[in-house]
């Protein structure tokens, strides 16, 4: 039913928002790919998988919808028919419930701990287990003998408990005080610093895979189903549990297997408890990275996201606009006629005073080249292009791009330029020269410079910005779109009902959710040196845009050889890339000088409004290890400097006499 | 003074060992200048130093047989910063619990010889209030004092940071550590609305599952303090979610009034929806971080509830300016 059109749409942004009921209602799925995102998770294979992704990917979203609540309401809150059409029945288990760090508060972990650990986790495999087969056994479409599953689950323990179970709930109530007993114990023993003390009442793996061994024997018609840890937020498990919980996956068997879910490094390690050998990839488990696979597929994601904002719509009362395409209820610049339009976004040009461009060309002109006054005026004047300030700029920007050695070459080039520019505003091609080729390349770049030139924001706007900006996270999108929304209504617009939504609000709003993901969503260890790092590429990307003369277009990326990085720059890597602030390319990038593939990272488009770099990917400089190191660790920081200075001589200012030594970074 | 204040001095003059419930309690603070001024002592007290006035001018203020000072981890003392201090306890880096317990060893506490206690917990990190409650409770001292006094300011108002860089990991306070249940759907995060927004952030993260019911110290310690908390608070306002939109307020200086608004606030939580587990996590002052220990020991152990705190290495040694007022918490446990 429709909401109030007061409510925003993209309020909630997190699977934990939705019901059980809601996650089934709310899911999209992708268009064309058989069975859609499902089948990324395949929950039908018996081999165990790695389900990673950054922050806000959809991992807890996709466990959830394979979860058997969620199948339940798939089918008529049948669990049981629910799993026998699926095939599968997800027991869907969030690591943060498990509050770990009681069995493990200081590192090392002392062995019995680890124990204490082990016996506790399988319990709560096995009670979440058991809870989802009770949801089962009341299904009436079921054949189930209840009291000898109960009797042959009984039969798994090494010890009889005093009371012996005699129905599901009996048995579910035991587990649950053999539970507890040990959350008490653990919690005095912190207390008291004490050793925890009680007996372990089975072996490894006896409830987390005999259980569901029984219920197939018990209740025939589930015997072609697969039960399916769900196991989400992996990254709470320390190494030594990860240990734990890697053997179950080595020694899983019969008809239960793994998924495991979690940021992209939150396996700490892939070892074994007792020899300590990883488990293999490939013939143990299988990995996959959520949001990798949806980057790699920007159609499908694309269209995704086109129904995923449909649907938000249609839930709070927008069901006009949730039917029809998203993209005009997002104004765009109008790219006609070589942005011609672009003047009523900029200050309006007084007349005989120079544009912003061309007083700093005229600036550099004089110092650089040593230009008197009446020969920099009529440089100006023939780069000028009357009420076409985009193409002016252009013009100014080609002039840079060449810059000239002496007067002798100042005033044909800016003639050459200036003829160009005139010309494309004619819509004369033939005669634009180079230039038609350099705005192809750096068209977002030249934009960029001439708001910068006027002090103003540079412009994100467009719903396929939006999708760009989101990086393969649908949370990103959801969370741009919520402060976008705020922003255009405090605005006195009426997004989604009348009109659109300005450019402003909208670059106000990724502004906003740059923000959210800088300031809020921070690394809980190790976040300053990793925000330091970023900020420098940042501003190494956001310094080379605004130069003089930029040696990229569009540029977002950087390759690096890791190979000749410090373990700490290597660590800050990974720890950004993590945190989704960088996203690690598959392809890499080959090295000018050598054969090598370097790793080739893109600064996460989310922070791409912050820094006002370019969101799409183009350009791509090497960083050199030295300048990398000084970035990446914080060992090497004291050089980052001169170094970064180093870099950017050439690009900052013109060449000409009086370089000054440390160029101003922006 | 009122009747219940009256049963409260009671106590502080050893006179009574009767169990009062929290309610009970709720007009108990009693200004340190009164109880001084009846002229009643302490056999122990105990105080954690740091650079703050409000610490070091109560020390010495404190009637008591024996006075004994912490130096405890997180402010990073050297010994050179001790020069001036009689027979510091100087505390090596570990849990909460060991940190306590080892303090409790250094200053000699003998429950039987020093049963008039009384612990400064201005300088003192919230964990180590919270463990040292408990375990002064499991050793079976049911009855001691609390002090705390009130800064006249924080040094950088709106800005202030307590905690010291930003490698956080939340943890379940040691003694606080509840019977959860793997059922997480109808969770609940109760946050003690202080000024360290980025604790915020990283306990809302940590359990970020959860519904939150933010509990705001209002009245706060002065009239501005509660305008700074909510413009630190709006620096996380994107990781709160829409649904967690539940405000409930209480006393930033009276753990009596706390403790019994937490329980309101969990009673009205779970009247709006279905609770599984519960975590606390006190985050504004250090009164309030009793409130919610009164309020666990004396009702919530044993139950799908813990009490969460994300653990800094570092504070800061001077965070206030000036010394307010000096209260005396008398707690029954």
């Amino acid at each position: 039913m429709a909401r109030s059109s007061q409510e925003n749409p993209f309020d909630l942004n997190k699977a934990s928002d939705f019901t059980d009921q809601e996650i089934a209602e709310q899911w999209v799925d992708l268009a064309n790919a058989a069975g859609g995102l499902v089948e990324i998770l395949n929950p039908k294979s018996r081999m165990p998988m790695l389900l990673l992704g950054g922050k806000g990917s959809g991992k807890t979203h996709l466990m959830r919808y394979c979860s058997a609540p969620v199948q339940a309401a798939r089918h008529d809150g049948d669990v049981a028919q629910a799993a026998i059409r699926d095939g599968y029945l997800g027991i869907y288990i969030t690591l943060d419930a498990l509050n770990t760090d009681k069995f493990a508060r200081q590192e090392p972990v002392e062995d019995h701990w680890s124990l204490v650990f082990a016996h506790y986790f399988e319990l709560w495999l096995a009670t979440a287990n058991l809870a989802t087969i009770r949801d089962c056994a009341q299904s009436r479409s079921l054949t189930f003998n209840e009291s000898e599953f109960v009797a042959a689950v009984v039969e798994l323990f090494d010890r009889e408990p005093a009371v012996v179970p005699s129905n599901l709930s009996e048995l579910l109530d035991h587990f649950t005080r053999t539970r507890k007993n040990i959350d008490s114990i653990v919690n005095n023993s912190r207390l008291r610093g004490e050793r925890p003390l009680f007996d372990i009442t089975f072996s490894t793996g006896r409830l987390a895979f005999g259980i569901p061994e029984l219920v197939s024997r018990y209740a025939p018609a589930l015997r072609d189903v697969l039960f399916v840890y769900l196991i989400d937020e992996v990254e709470n498990l320390t190494e030594d549990q990860q240990r734990f919980l890697n053997s179950l996956i080595r020694y899983r068997r019969g008809c239960a297997t793994f998924r495991v879910g979690g940021r992209l490094y939150g396996m700490k390690t892939f070892e074994t408890t007792g020899s300590g050998e990883p488990i293999r990839r490939g013939a143990e488990y299988e990995r996959v990275v959520l949001d990798e696979i949806l980057r790699e597929q920007p159609e499908q994601y694309d269209e995704l996201v086109r129904r995923l904002v449909a649907k938000r719509l249609e839930r709070v009362g927008y069901a006009t606009a949730a039917q029809r395409p998203i993209d005009p209820y997002f104004e765009e610049l109008d790219a006609r006629e070589y942005w011609r339009s672009v003047d009523r976004h900029l200050p309006k040009s007084k007349e005989n005073q120079p544009t912003p461009y061309h007083r700093k060309l005229a600036v550099d002109l004089e110092s650089k080249l040593g230009l008197d006054v009446q020969s920099i005026a009529t440089i100006v004047e023939a780069l000028q292009v009357p009420n076409h300030r985009f193409l002016e700029k252009a013009a100014a920007f080609q002039f840079r791009k060449s810059w000239p050695a002496n007067l002798d070459d100042a005033l044909p080039l800016a003639v050459q330029c200036g003829d160009q520019a005139r010309a494309l505003a004619q819509g004369d091609r033939d005669a634009s020269g180079g230039l038609v080729s350099l705005i192809s390349h750096f068209s977002t770049d030249i934009l960029a410079q001439l708001f910068h030139d006027y002090a103003r924001r540079v412009p994100y706007a467009g719903f396929k910005t939006m999708v760009e900006l989101s990086q393969g996270i649908t949370r990103n999108l959801l969370m741009n779109l919520k402060h976008i929304f705020r922003r255009s209504r405090f605005a006195g617009e009426e997004p989604f009902t009348s009109g659109v939504i300005s450019i402003k609000s909208q670059a106000d709003g990724v502004r906003d959710g740059a923000s959210w993901f800088w300031e809020d969503a921070q690394p809980p260890s190790g976040g300053l040196q990793v925000r330091d790092a970023v900020e420098s590429i940042a501003v190494l990307f956001r310094t080379i845009r605004f130069s003089h003369s930029p040696s990229e277009c569009a540029l977002c990326a950087f390759s690096v050889p890791l190979e000749l990085l410090s373990d700490d720059s290597r660590r800050t890597l990974n720890v950004a890339e993590n945190w989704s602030y960088l996203v690690k390319l598959q392809e890499g990038r080959r090295n000018k000088n050598n054969k090598r593939i370097d790793a080739l990272y893109q600064l996460g488009p989310m922070l791409a409004p912050r820094w006002e770099i370019s969101e799409h990917r183009r350009g791509t400089i090497e960083l050199q290890h030295e300048l990398a190191n000084a970035i990446l660790d914080p060992a090497h920081r004291a050089e980052l400097p001169y170094l970064m200075k180093k870099r950017l001589a050439r690009l900052v200012v013109p060449p000409g006499t009086g370089v000054p030594a440390d160029p101003r970074l922006i | 003074m009122s009747f219940l204040q009256a049963r409260a001095c009671q106590r502080i003059h050893g006179l009574s060992d009767v169990h009062y419930d929290i309610e009970a309690l709720l007009d108990a603070k009693i200004e340190l200048g009164k109880v001084a001024a009846r002229g009643h002592s302490w056999d122990l007290f105990i105080s954690a130093y740091n650079n703050s006035q409000r610490v070091q001018t109560v020390f010495s203020r404190v009637p008591a047989a024996r006075r004994s000072w912490w130096v405890i981890p997180e402010y990073g003392y050297g010994l050179t910063d001790l020069a001036l201090l009689e027979n510091p306890v100087v505390i090596a880096r570990g849990s909460e619990a060991q940190v306590v317990k080892a303090g409790l060893a250094g200053s000699r506490f003998d429950p039987t010889r020093d049963q008039r206690l009384c612990i400064d917990i201005t300088g003192l990190m919230r964990p180590h209030i919270l463990f040292l409650m408990a375990h002064l409770q499991d050793i079976g001292v049911t009855q001691f004092d609390l002090l705390y006094t009130e800064p006249a300011q924080y040094s950088r108002r709106v800005e202030t940071r307590f905690s010291i860089g930003e490698d956080v990991r939340v943890v379940s306070v040691e003694g606080f550590v509840g019977t959860h249940d793997p059922d997480t759907s109808g969770d609940l995060l109760v946050v003690g609305i202080g000024y360290d927004h980025h604790l915020i952030s990283h306990a809302i993260q940590a359990k970020e599952n959860a519904r939150v019911v933010e509990l705001h110290s209002f009245p706060s310690l002065s009239a501005d303090m509660y305008h700074e908390s909510i413009l630190r608070l709006d620096r996380v306002s994107s990781e709160r979610s829409r649904v967690s939109d539940e405000v409930e307020y209480s006393s930033a200086n009276d753990p009596f009034v706390v403790a019994a608004a937490l329980a309101s606030a969990l009673r009205v939580a779970a009247t709006r929806r279905r609770v599984t587990n519960i975590y606390l996590s006190p985050l504004a002052t250090k009164p309030q971080a009793v409130g919610f220990g009164l309020h666990y020991l004396r009702r919530m152990r044993g139950t799908a509830t813990s009490i969460i705190y994300p653990l800094h290495l570092s504070y800061d040694k001077e965070t206030s300016t000036g010394v307010g007022r000096s209260w005396i918490y008398p707690v029954y446990l």
